[in-house]
């Protein structure tokens, strides 16, 4: 193969990988856009019965022969996902029925509902976006979200978002903070790791 | 009437793209097509379904009354002319 024809693979390549890696945080705009989506009542808060029909929604788009379960090749892409399949398929068929399916949405949502009010909120939200894409290590196994935990994925959020490593979350890099919120807590035009983390806490204490 | 995707794209990557393109500072990595959103990003929510898929959760409505899953999908399918 031709020197620059290498060199012009090796771009693209990086180019490709540049662009999954910034691809993993999510962004403002469309978080916000995804909450609206499921929160059909308008009221700032994701219901348990909002919840179950957007479940039920998605159920039905990712189960393309409509035969009620959802099977290995329908929805799994990645080996992370394989090994959550195995988890969620309680009788170990190979296949996700609506009641295994409706137990890992259910789980999911109850996780997500930090203050446990029944509800999940822009901020609840926001983080399990966040989370979804970092990891949450669950310390004390109580299927809950710690403070502590929740700590410890936000260090993982703020570094993968902090590009040129210096500690500090310019709006350029805080892409999924919404831009009232990055301007609320900002100082000298950037925010650090324990104003982020202080941030979430007053915003899930407080609202 | 039809759901749109992104309504169901409850964790997904962001595939999002847009036409009017950032006005300085453009990135041409940004710029970049992004990964279609995986069905299995969406359900398990990236790598809190992980954790959580082995919980288990009772299947009740609000007075602790077991639910049929199968009926209330068939019941949900009618309301959208399934």
């Amino acid at each position: 193969m031709p020197t620059l024809a290498r060199v012009s693979l090796v771009f693209a390549a990086c180019a490709a990988l540049v662009a999954v890696a910034r691809a993993d945080l999510p962004v403002a705009a469309d978080l916000r856009n995804a909450f609206q989506q499921l929160d059909t009542d308008r009221n700032e808060r994701i219901n348990e019965t909002e919840w179950e029909n957007a479940s039920f929604a998605l159920f039905h788009r990712c189960d393309k022969n409509q035969d009620d379960t959802l099977e290995l090749t329908e929805i799994l892409h990645e080996a992370l996902a394989a090994s959550t399949f195995v988890r969620a398929d309680e009788n170990g068929d190979r296949r996700i029925d609506l009641n295994e399916y409706s137990h890992l949405r259910r789980a999911i949502f109850y996780t997500a509902d930090i203050d446990r009010n029944d509800a999940i909120d822009f901020t609840e939200f926001e983080l399990l976006r966040l989370l979804g894409e970092v990891g949450w290590t669950d310390v004390n196994k109580n299927h809950r979200i710690e403070f502590s935990e929740l700590q410890a994925s936000l260090g993982l959020v703020f570094a993968k978002a902090d590009q040129n490593k210096d500690g500090q979350l310019t709006a350029a890099e805080a892409t999924f903070l919404q831009p009232d919120t990055f301007a609320a807590i900002a100082k000298d035009g950037a925010v650090d790791l324990e104003t982020l983390v202080a941030s979430y806490k007053r915003r899930l204490l407080y609202g | 009437m039809k759901i749109p995707v992104t309504a169901l794209a409850l964790f997904s990557l962001s595939a999002s793209v847009s036409f009017g393109g950032p006005s300085r500072g453009a990135d041409p990595a940004a710029l970049a097509p992004q990964p279609a959103p995986a069905a299995s990003q969406d359900i398990f929510a990236g790598r809190i379904g992980e954790v959580v898929a082995a919980n288990y959760h009772p299947l009740q409505d609000h007075r602790g009354q077991s639910v049929d899953m199968n009926k209330a999908y068939a019941a949900w399918k009618r309301t959208k002319k399934l």
